[in-house]
């Protein structure tokens, strides 16, 4: 079960892992705990049988991958054995470091394609998990309606599982969670990823940074506002393009300077101008 | 009884040989041992025996005096037996002696025993008196069992003629007779005595009084036929007196001939034969009194149920603390067992045919089930497969085809008889349920039916220290151990607290158990490194009541500064280590580590790593002790290490390790799983759920306690195996100590040497050693390029706007370790070194004394962090006026494990109220005269605030005081949005790093514009400040409600 720190992962897991104890298997799990919170990669490993030894999977062994995110459900099937399920929500949490390409722009964020999952997978079960749960009465019960889907592909009867959510969550929550569970459990699910590729522009070329050394007095404010960490001021106090190719084109040195003393021209005449939008 | 013969057969009456069998089997039993023509069974009337285990008996140089509970316990045993009489003592020989013999005798009386009391002594008023005494004081009728030497070289020797013997002999039996005791005559050395002499003393004897007359071998010289010759003789003489006199038989063993002289001696006529439990007695002893009874039953001359003959013997055993040798006949453990083939071949068939008759006699001239035992069927390597079969048969298990085949294989590469539990470990335990197989410290109960719980290594760890009755529990936050402490908090009578730094918390507990109740202390691997100074010492001084010290390593480093293997820390100590490999193990471990520590006297180390500590599996829950608090006990000489006390203690840690190896060497943590003898694996810990997972079929050394190693244990696995193969986590520390000893064995070749272990590796290693085969192709998938999605600082953390400044300020940032060692990574990559707890402040002060730094040097460091290690180095800052500004990111609490309190944070682990140190204060305290506290959401301030602070010479010190907003509880203000038509696409909130903006699909000018997610916003305002264009604005129709 893998998902991003603040889904619910390690709950889920501990409902799983209720579930089948009740259902007489011998159970053990891996969790992650402590940097999980901080947006990090939360997974455990649920192992169920007459005697388990190791509390982890062995890569191409896991029956099911029920990823509560979508670059998760990429990211781990190498653990998922040939033929295997993958039950995965849709949701898209896209990580900072996926957005840091200020080049060519392009998302680090894998592109929502299922057919990545039938590489390995035998039986690819995508929902919107969020969606639904926020349409049966609350979007925090999410990971509850993966537990349903889930279920169907566990060996332990419907009244294992209910009883462990009622023992594996807050009580405030046991009833909007048993009613994400049973939702899940009945609904159908999708074969492909709802969303879109967004189209990727073409790799532009830098702006002109032109300064005018002879106005600019050093006041260091546009050094300072950059957002690239582009400019500098030299010895003598005035204002130079230390890295240039990281220049963007925003202009904010350009709007900031009291004395007009730098200005970006762009590369080509296409992108020009303030509110032109492109795609 | 009477003596039947159908053919050649004997037959017996009372069941010996079941009615059926008389026509069927007639001809089954050739019996040689029948009387020859001449020779009678005993005298009409029967056999008696006496018994003179507690009198003679206790004479033998290797006995140990039982206590009367166990002599009267022996004395039921003989009553058990039919026995007519015993020996109750020699009561001349003092007051002590006397007492026990009033004691048994008040026992028949009150226990109205059948068994008839004699007393021994010389013939001595001094002796004979207080046997009239024992009588008169308890009405049991006792007769007087009087000796005297008889033998020329006795006379001899003492310096005794005839005349004084008969005149003693006269007088002693009239004295016994006037004192109303009936008198057995003894001559001692009657074997080796002339006929004359005996025949003058025995016929004075009588015509004194004494009925009953006994010869006494009493060196053990006599041969059946010396016997016959001699009883016989006797027999005559009693015939000439006329009186109605017995003769009894006493044999010693001196030739190995006391089981035939005693027969000889009732052949002869004698009416009593004296014997003792075990043949124990004067020098190697009398004739044993258990083989004789099992002689006369199967000669027919008694006729009595024996089957409580073994009880009989083990009860003498233990009272004289004799040890009862494996093959002494009929009683002893090798009596009734067989691991040959053909034997147990032929014992099974009979059994098939269900025929116990048949099986307790086809291969034994002694039936077993007659005297209290049964056939044993063993495996060792001269077995067959049928032994294997009779050993499974014999338990009620299944002999299944494969099963069988296993055991087999095993037995004929052993070296030895297989023990019970050696073959048990080639039955799987059936199912999870079926713990009773698991193997436990025995006389612990491993719980009672329906009270198991899937737990954590950690809550398991907590549960076993509750379930010892551990009183304090201190300790320090650190991933993967936090939760322990966390979990004991949830008992009551359990003073549980977090400490500023492991040290504290590892004196803190020492403390407690010095003052006499048992204690714990948590901490992460590094952690222990902080606590090491006292762990050192503290196997010197060893403890008052059970310390336990719980170190959870984290190979692989998910959340940590290095990956170091704490097991060198019990060599390096010298005290115990215990390794769990699983929940429940990390519990009974716990719970048995505070007996090592109480019974060895020193502290005791539990260690395990992530995948136990984060790990789920179900344990069982055991009773809950409570132990009496010890109270403290002054000893100075113990506790207070000044070099001569220090001195002196020092050879007790290394004896100690003796014993602890031996401990060891016996515990059954110690476990050992006989596979295929191929391959042996030594492992411990988690590496071995690993093992058994990939590779079931080797065999398996566990080591419960890992430190000291219990090499004989781990030599003798080593010598029953082909290969040894060591696995283990990180360093080969159990690989160099098994070379160390002289062991061939591969390790590191094929495991790794850094990171964690999993079954992967495990798996990888077994193939490049060639013990599996690899698995095929398709299993194998290469893992696709995904984003990688590292931790970063949640949305809204107060840490962000301090890291900004700094870098935009050209700060040198020594950092520190918790949350804000994030801020080293993209996009803040504003930290430029982090090494150990407290060490941002101590490095920022070397860096300023360098004066080789560019720009000015700032440590940051978090509340905890400072409180635990800050301290003395921000004293440091000061006494040395280092140009350099510290800090302080004080959110309340210690954040990264998930919201610890601290003493700063104004609550206890429960949730009290505490009293909090006002950090601020503190550092005025300390001589830091530029002190000032800023709202690290306001970035104008922090900036300012931070500029001139670092433009000041010496030290300063920079607090921000915003709190965490995820733990303990989440804050969340009203959120934020992105006006889109507004956004420039400058990405200055991008900069930030917060989690909950990120790019849409829009653009602006070739750049993509951004939007908020409102669920994950806390509503900081930072990003807010940040746009230039002012397009962050409060999200319209927030309500309050939202948080959850």
């Amino acid at each position: 079960m893998v998902g991003v720190g603040g889904q619910g992962v390690v709950m889920a897991s501990n409902v799983v892992a209720g579930a089948l104890l009740r259902a007489g298997h011998d159970v053990k799990k891996s969790e992650v705990h402590g940097m999980a919170q901080r947006g990090g990669v939360v997974y455990s490993h649920v192992r169920y049988g007459p005697r388990v030894a190791s509390p982890l999977l062995e890569r191409g062994s896991a029956e099911v991958v029920l990823a509560f995110e979508w670059a998760e459900a990429l990211r781990w099937l190498p653990y998922l054995a040939p033929g295997g399920t993958v039950i995965a929500s849709v949701e898209r949490i896209v990580p900072p470091v996926a957005c840091a390409d200020r080049r060519t722009w392009t998302s680090g964020y894998p592109a929502a394609d299922a057919d990545a999952l039938r590489a390995r997978a035998g039986d690819v079960r995508l929902v919107d998990a969020r969606s639904v749960a926020a349409g049966l009465g609350n979007a925090k019960a999410a990971s509850s309606v993966l537990l349903g889907i889930a279920s169907g592909a566990l060996e332990a009867p419907e009244a294992a599982w209910e009883e462990a959510i009622r023992e594996g969550v807050p009580p405030r929550a046991v009833d909007v969670n048993l009613a994400g569970f049973r939702g899940g459990r009945d609904m159908p699910f999708l074969d492909e990823h709802p969303s879109t590729a967004p189209e990727l522009p073409s790799p532009r070329v830098p702006p002109l940074i032109q300064i005018t050394p002879a106005w600019c007095k050093g006041c260091d404010i546009c050094v300072r506002f950059c957002p690239e960490a582009c400019l500098a001021l030299d010895e003598e106090e005035k204002v130079v393009a230390l890295r240039p190719e990281v220049c963007t084109g925003c202009r904010l040195c350009e709007f900031l300077c009291p004395d007009f003393a730098i200005a970006i021209v762009p590369a080509t005449p296409a992108a020009s101008g303030n509110g032109e939008r492109r795609g | 009884m009477s003596d039947r013969t159908v053919g050649r057969l004997q037959v017996r009456d009372g069941g010996v040989v079941p009615k059926q069998r008389t026509g069927a089997s007639g001809g089954l039993l050739h019996d040689w041992n029948q009387r020859g023509r001449g020779e009678g069974g005993p005298v009409a009337g029967g056999v008696e025996l006496d018994d003179e285990t507690l009198r003679d008996g206790l004479q033998s140089p290797s006995v140990l005096r039982p206590t009367i509970a166990q002599k009267i316990e022996l004395l039921h045993r003989m009553e058990a037996l039919q026995i007519d009489s015993a020996d109750l003592g020699y009561p001349g020989a003092g007051s002590q002696a006397l007492e026990d013999v009033v004691a048994l005798a008040d026992e028949i009386s009150k226990s109205r025993l059948k068994i008839r009391a004699n007393c021994a002594g010389r013939t001595a008023e001094s002796d004979i008196v207080p046997m009239a005494e024992a009588q008169q004081r308890t009405g049991v009728p006792i007769e007087a069992a009087v000796f005297l030497g008889s033998s020329p070289i006795r006379q001899f020797t003492e310096g005794w003629d005839m005349d004084f013997l008969l005149r003693t002999t006269e007088e002693a039996v009239r004295l016994a007779r006037s004192l109303e005791m009936d008198v057995m005559y003894v001559t001692e050395d009657t074997t080796r005595a002339r006929p004359s002499d005996l025949r003058r003393l025995y016929t004075a004897a009588i015509e004194a009084g004494a009925r009953r007359i006994c010869i006494a071998d009493t060196v053990g010289h006599a041969t059946p036929v010396g016997v016959r010759n001699l009883v016989r003789f006797i027999g005559k003489v009693v015939e000439d007196v006329g009186e109605p006199v017995k003769i009894d038989w006493h044999g010693h063993r001196d030739r190995g001939l006391d089981i035939p002289n005693a027969l000889a001696a009732i052949q002869a006529g004698a009416h009593r034969v004296h014997g003792c439990a075990l043949g124990i007695g004067e020098r190697v002893g009398n004739t044993a009194m258990d083989l004789l009874l099992v002689n006369l039953k199967l000669l027919g001359w008694i006729e009595r149920d024996l089957s409580d003959l073994p009880g009989y013997c083990q009860v003498a055993s233990e009272a004289t603390g004799v040890a009862i040798s494996p093959n002494y006949p009929v009683i002893g453990k090798d009596a009734f067992e067989t691991s040959t083939g053909v034997h147990a071949a032929a014992i099974l068939k009979a059994l098939r045919k269900g025929d116990r008759w048949l099986a307790n006699r086809v291969y034994s001239g002694v039936p077993a089930d007659e005297f209290g035992r049964e056939q044993v069927i063993s495996v060792g390597p001269m077995s067959g497969k049928a032994n294997v079969v009779g050993w499974l048969v014999q338990r009620g298990l299944e002999a299944e085809p494969d099963t069988v085949e296993r055991i087999f294989a095993v037995a004929k590469t052993s070296d030895h008889v297989l023990e019970d539990d050696e073959i048990l470990e080639y039955l799987r335990p059936a199912g999870r349920t079926d713990r009773s197989a698991w193997d436990v410290p025995e006389g612990v109960e491993v719980f009672p039916a329906g009270e198991q719980a899937l737990l954590t290594g950690n809550e398991a760890v907590a549960r076993g220290a509750y379930e010892a009755g551990v009183r304090v529990a201190s300790g320090y936050p650190g991933t993967p151990s936090t939760e322990i402490l966390e979990a004991l908090g949830r008992f009551e009578d359990v003073d549980v607290g977090w400490s500023s730094n492991e040290k504290v918390g590892m004196d803190l507990a020492l403390g407690a158990t010095v003052g006499g109740v048992r204690a714990l202390v948590t901490m992460k691997h590094v952690g222990l490194n902080v606590a090491s100074d006292t762990l050192m010492t503290a196997a010197y001084t060893g403890v008052g009541a059970g310390l336990v010290v719980v170190v959870a390593d984290d190979p692989g480093m998910h959340s940590s500064q290095n990956e170091q293997d704490s097991r060198v820390y019990a060599r390096f100590a010298g005290v115990p280590m215990l390794e769990p490999s699983d929940s429940h193990e990390a519990k009974e471990f716990t719970r048995l580590a505070f007996e090592i520590s109480e019974e060895f006297d020193t502290p005791v180390l539990i260690r395990y790593t992530t995948r136990i500590a984060h790990g789920r599996g179900v344990v069982g829950y055991g009773p809950v002790i409570q132990p009496d608090p010890r109270g403290f006990h002054r000893d100075p000489a113990k506790y207070v290490m000044l070099p001569s006390n220090a001195q002196r203690r020092r050879p007790i840690v290394l004896e100690r390790l003796e014993r602890l190896e031996k401990y060891a060497h016996e515990s059954p943590i110690t476990r050992v799983e006989m596979r295929d003898p191929a391959v042996g694996v030594v492992t411990a810990g988690i590496a071995y759920q690993y093992v058994r997972e990939v590779a079931p079929d080797v065999s398996v050394l566990k080591l419960g306690v890992s430190h000291p190693l219990p090499m004989e244990r781990i030599r003798a696995f080593a010598e029953r195996v082909g290969r040894v193969l060591v696995v283990e986590e990180l360093d080969p520390l159990l690989e160099d100590a098994l070379r160390a000893a002289g062991l061939r064995v591969e390790g590191k070749e094929h495991f790794p040497r850094m990171g964690e272990l999993g079954p992967d590796a495990v798996r990888a290693g077994f193939e490049s050693a060639g013990v599996l085969s690899t698995r095929p192709e398709e299993i194998t998938l290469a893992s696709p390029a995904i984003t990688p999605r590292p931790p970063v600082l949640c949305a809204g953390c107060p840490h962000a706007t301090p890291f900004m400044a700094l870098k935009q300020l050209g700060a040198v940032v020594s950092g520190d370790i918790g949350c804000y060692t994030l801020a080293a990574l993209s996009p803040l990559s504003a930290m430029d070194t982090c090494v150990a707890m407290g060490s941002s402040i101590g490095m920022a002060i070397g860096l300023a004394k360098s004066g080789g730094t560019s720009g000015p040097v700032v440590a940051t460091i978090g509340d905890s962090t400072f409180l635990h290690a800050g301290i003395p180095a921000l004293i440091d800052a000061v006494y040395s006026q280092a140009d350099m500004t510290v800090v302080i990111l004080d959110n309340g609490t210690t954040a990264m494990t998930g919201g610890q309190p601290h003493a700063a944070s104004g609550t206890t682990l429960r949730g009290a109220d505490a009293a909090a140190v006002d950090i601020a204060e503190l550092c005025r305290s300390v001589g830091v005269s530029d002190v000032r506290i800023v709202d690290p959401y306001e970035l104008g301030e922090v900036y300012v605030a931070l500029e001139e602070a670092m433009a000041r010479p010496g030290p300063s010190v920079v607090i921000t005081n915003r709190p965490c907003v995820e733990a303990p509880t989440k804050i969340r203000d009203h959120p934020f949005e992105v006006v889109a038509s507004a956004c420039i696409a400058c990405q200055l909130c991008m900069n930030v790093g917060c989690p909950s903006i990120t790019w849409t699909d829009e653009w602006f000018d070739e750049r993509r514009k951004v939007t908020i997610d409102a669920i994950s916003c806390t509503g900081c305002t930072v990003c807010a400040q940040m746009c230039p264009a002012g397009a962050i604005i409060p999200v319209a129709g927030w309500e309050e409600s939202r948080v959850g």
